[in-house]
């Protein structure tokens, strides 16, 4: 039943993601965390279907509870997801990546570090992500100001408190250090 | 479900190991100690596993998985994952660029915080910022770029192409901007 339940999940999660990110070329999402969450969400039931479904494969179950096969189908479809959420802001929002990008796009002939800054660099990086985080309520704009909103402040604060316990610097404080 | 229950009671001591960690040993990338930290949290699982009995004192015998070496194997891979959650979310909140600027306009203790002071945060007086910074040259030394010497133009190795070309069709498939 724990193995039965342990394939549904993957294959439940790997029909969501490929389903959703096809639907992405069709119809682009304003927010993809949203859109993630409403992929993950709508699959679910999907989960418990294919379950029931899958007994045909008469898997030896050995005096196991089907919850439990069904419990862990969801527990672990619960964590692919986190998985793919990560893997997913890897790609998207990496600073390393889009750099290594940026050096694939200038072609074959080797670019000059002006060219790579005219088009990626910090002030712009700096203004796309307050743009986010204001649409995404965490900050909101007075001029050319800006203020924390609850949700901002209490993520602000949640990171300190990370970072206290794990000894980890934040990244405007990491440039002295590691440039040494 | 043994696997599961101990993979989260290995997960906890991975976390405090690794808090007590980052305050005895300092490297120069904060979270790469927490990596090297996972194999120690595996092995207290693998531990753990072997000198708990089957059912842990409390499970009933339809919750407890029928295979031992698929519950053992189940629970790493649980472990793993939960593991590399730990670390991403560390990872975006107290490494990433927008935590940071949340940080950044808590310390102003409900002042604004004007774009051009954001900005400020991440550059140093001689114009290095925290894009390039320290990036390319450690880019450069694990052999994803090099540097003309000549010309002082950057160029992508086998292997910064291998991630370039796999990042940028990442980023197609899924239908993203530039990102970073």
């Amino acid at each position: 039943m724990m193995a039965q339940g342990l394939i549904v999940a993957v294959m439940v999660s790997v029909v969501w993601i490929l389903v959703q990110n096809l639907f992405m070329h069709v119809r682009p999402a304003e927010n993809r965390f949203k859109a993630m969450i409403i992929g993950y969400v709508v699959s679910l039931p999907f989960v418990f279907v294919v379950y029931q479904w899958m007994p045909s494969l008469a898997l030896d179950s050995g005096g196991e509870s089907p919850a439990l096969g069904l419990f862990h189908a969801y527990f672990f479809h619960l964590l692919l997801f986190f998985c793919y959420a990560e893997c997913f802001y890897h790609v998207e929002r990496s600073v390393t990546l889009r750099l290594l990008v940026e050096i694939l796009q200038h072609g074959d002939e080797p670019a000059p570090l002006q060219a790579i800054q005219g088009r990626y660099n910090v002030e712009g990086m700096i203004r796309d992500r307050l743009e986010v985080l204001r649409e995404n309520g965490f900050v909101e704009r007075v001029d050319d100001s800006w203020r924390l909103l609850f949700k901002g402040a209490l993520l602000a604060r949640v990171t300190v408190a990370a970072a206290r316990t794990f000894h980890i610097k934040p990244q405007h404080e990491r440039l002295n250090t590691l440039k040494k | 479900m043994k696997g599961l229950i101990i993979s989260l009671a290995a997960l906890l001591s991975f976390a405090m190991m690794s808090a007590v960690a980052t305050r005895l040993v300092r490297l120069k990338r904060d979270l790469i100690l927490l990596v090297y930290m996972v194999p120690l949290g595996a092995a207290v699982y693998v531990i753990l596993f072997a000198v708990t009995p089957p059912d842990l004192y409390f499970l009933p015998g339809a919750w407890m998985c029928s295979s031992v070496r698929l519950d053992l194997l189940y629970g790493l891979v649980v472990y793993v994952l939960n593991c590399h959650t730990l670390i991403d979310c560390l990872s975006a909140s107290c490494g990433g660029f927008s935590a940071s600027l949340l940080i950044i306009i808590l310390n102003h203790r409900g002042q604004l915080t004007s774009t051009g002071a954001l900005v400020a945060k991440f550059t140093l007086a001689d114009q290095t910022d925290s894009i390039y910074g320290w990036r390319l040259p450690h880019l450069e030394k694990r052999g994803y770029i090099r540097k003309d010497p000549r010309t002082g133009h950057y160029s992508l190795t086998l292997k910064g192409r291998v991630v370039a070309v796999v990042a940028h069709r990442l980023k197609r498939l899924m239908n993203l901007g530039e990102g970073g």
